[in-house]
């Protein structure tokens, strides 16, 4: 070897090296900003705090589910949050038999609702029975409309070795549909499971809650443990994680990955109607909010590292808590107004793209 | 050295021809495997070893040609058929599932078994009991030679009829790739057949029982190992004297 190309292969090295150690540092830097800023909120605003974890939660479920999907499937489903929406919408529907009509809503002869006891506020929430037994319809019913998409749309593309440009405008094109079609079915204006004003309950250091909150976050948390059972204990989640990390080595260890696909969709399906219920559990029904929230539950998703699901889980909830937090945020002495909120996600976003693509646990690429 | 195998042919592959897209690669290759024994496939870059490989596990669609597993016909089968009859294939790059543990990959080895993958997994780690010492460790955290008994390990889980090792020295120091083929040779002294493709001629020459020389996507020579590695052409072309 000459010394010039000693030299190279030295400068090489060292550059490697000097890049690997980069990476290192600004995970370890990424990690410590996410730690204590989520310390920070907790400590300087803790109500605005536990609003965050709330609203994270649900943002967590659906941060899952598009994890979940990228991972397995490798694609960006634009449409999550849409079919979040509409699963809201079949559980009100299941709930209510309620859809518009040309002046006011039809009503089905019978719902869940008209079960007997069914909309006796269960403890101090709002609702009933009716309402987990709609949301289960609701799982049911998504995990299906995933499974059908999935063969009338991804399929195909999945077979074509299309790419992730086309993957994304097919899933945005699907998104704006499935909006429309729950503009023409249920309207535009908002809708609510219960009407009526409930009040919050007082926690310590100044937390005000509702029931129905801090029901969303057990229901989040417990669902959480359950895809990570399933994903780390059990022999459908480890060919899932598996399928995700190489399609064609999956195949030749004899698992067939269609099914693994359709498995895939019917855990995301169920995801996403129980994070849209939730969602719409803590805000209200409306067509345009599962759009809306798309952009938090990316930015949580890639801050978490896309397609590592507890990176996702812990990428929502800081975006949730920024998002919730800003809104006690001062700026030259005025208040950052909460329409800003959508801004504080893309700041996230932004800055994570530029400091660490990969995320808190992505995979290194 | 072939006193320990018979005639009967595991696997055969007949007139085979694949590629991708537009490209033919296979012009019709034509080998057979037979019980328990270890067959080398070498030759130039571009050959079409590799293809050759997933063509007969299913990862590549043949488009003419036979491939045939003792009597059955598997010919354009998906692989996660082609695997469950019997035919196991370790990739020359990416075998091993980098997220999941040591004892995951072998778990997914094991996939068709089910509840039985268990006790294969044990005896898997009673032939490479480095393995066993990670188990709990993540695959893509193993070394390259490590990672090469652990597609090894992956692939032997479903008692292969035939294993199909595509370039396992590549990207290997001297000493893993000893190792290794140590281990190979092992195995296949169990009774399993076994097909090879190595771009290192000489050292699967010494290993098999008899091997091929693909050119092209053609078959060129074909024989007992100790001849080809004796023979002039080989020997001038292949092995680089």
């Amino acid at each position: 070897m000459t010394a010039l190309a000693r030299a190279r292969t030295l400068a090489e090295t060292g550059w490697q090296g000097l890049r690997y150690r980069a990476d290192a540092i600004a995970g370890v830097v990424l990690w410590a900003l996410v730690l204590s800023f989520l310390a920070g909120a907790a400590v300087t605003s803790p109500d605005h705090f536990a609003v965050g974890l709330v609203v994270g939660s649900v943002y967590a479920l659906a941060a899952l589910g598009l994890t979940l999907i990228y991972g397995v499937l490798r694609f960006a489903n634009f449409a999550h949050g849409d079919l979040m929406m509409l699963g809201a919408y079949v559980a009100y529907f299941a709930l209510t038999g309620a859809v518009l009509g040309t002046r006011r809503d039809v009503q089905l002869p019978r719902a869940l609702d008209s079960l007997p006891g069914a909309t006796e506020r269960l403890g101090d929430l709002t609702f009933g029975y009716g309402l987990p037994l709609a949301t289960a319809v609701a799982a049911v019913a998504l995990a299906l409309l995933c499974i059908g998409l999935d063969r009338a749309v991804y399929r195909p593309l999945r077979r074509r070795r299309a790419g992730v440009v086309i993957f994304a405008v097919a899933s945005l094109g699907l998104a704006i549909g499935l909006r429309s079609l729950m503009l023409m079915l249920w309207g535009p204006n908002p809708r609510l499971y219960v009407e009526g004003v409930f009040p919050a309950h007082r926690f310590p250091f100044g937390v005000l809650l509702k029931s129905d909150q801090v029901f969303t976050f057990a229901v989040a948390v417990a669902l959480a443990g359950l895809v990570y059972l399933l994903l780390f204990r059990t022999r459908l989640g480890k060919a899932m994680r598996a399928l995700a990390d190489n399609p064609d080595l999956a195949r030749v260890s004899g698992i067939d990955t269609e099914r693994i696909v359709v498995w895939t969709w019917v855990v995301a399906g169920a995801l996403i109607a129980v994070a849209g219920v939730l969602l719409a559990l803590q805000a209200q029904l409306n067509p345009q909010l599962g759009f809306v929230i798309l952009l938090p539950v990316f930015a949580g998703a890639i801050l978490g590292g896309i397609g590592h699901p507890l990176g996702a889980l812990v990428g929502a909830l800081v975006v949730a808590v920024a998002q919730e937090s800003s809104v006690g945020w001062e700026f030259f002495g005025r208040q950052l107004d909460p329409t800003y909120k959508p801004g504080v996600a893309f700041v996230i976003l932004i800055a994570i793209l530029l400091l660490r693509p990969r995320g808190l646990m992505g995979a290194r690429t | 050295m072939a006193a320990n195998t018979s005639n009967a042919n595991v696997l055969e592959v007949r007139d085979l021809v694949a590629g991708y897209g537009e490209v033919e690669i296979l012009h019709g290759v034509t080998l057979r495997v037979g019980q328990g024994e270890m067959v080398a496939v070498i030759g130039p870059n571009g050959a079409g070893k590799s293809t050759l490989m997933k063509a007969i596990v299913g990862l590549v669609r043949p488009r003419a040609g036979r491939v045939i597993l003792r009597r059955e016909d598997i010919t354009g089968l998906p692989p996660e058929q082609v695997v469950a009859r019997g035919v196991c294939y370790v990739p020359q790059a990416d075998n091993v599932f980098p997220s999941l543990t040591v004892q995951e990959n072998l778990e997914m080895g094991g996939y068709l078994l089910g509840g039985r993958a268990r006790e294969r997994m044990e005896r898997a780690f009673a032939l490479f009991p480095e393995l066993a010492r990670r188990r709990r460790e993540r695959a893509g955290r193993l070394s390259g030679g490590q990672r090469q008994m652990l597609a090894l390990a992956r692939a032997l889980m479903l008692d292969p009829q035939v294993l199909l090792l595509d370039e396992p020295s590549a990207g290997l120091a001297p000493r893993a790739v000893e190792a290794l083929f140590a281990k190979v040779q092992e195995i296949n002294g169990t009774g399993v057949a076994m097909l090879m493709v190595e771009q290192n001629a000489r050292a699967a020459l010494k290993l098999a029982h008899r091997a091929y020389v693909l050119a092209m996507g053609q078959n060129r020579l074909e024989g007992p190992a100790q001849e080809l590695l004796a023979s002039e052409e080989v020997a001038r072309v292949y092995l680089g004297e």
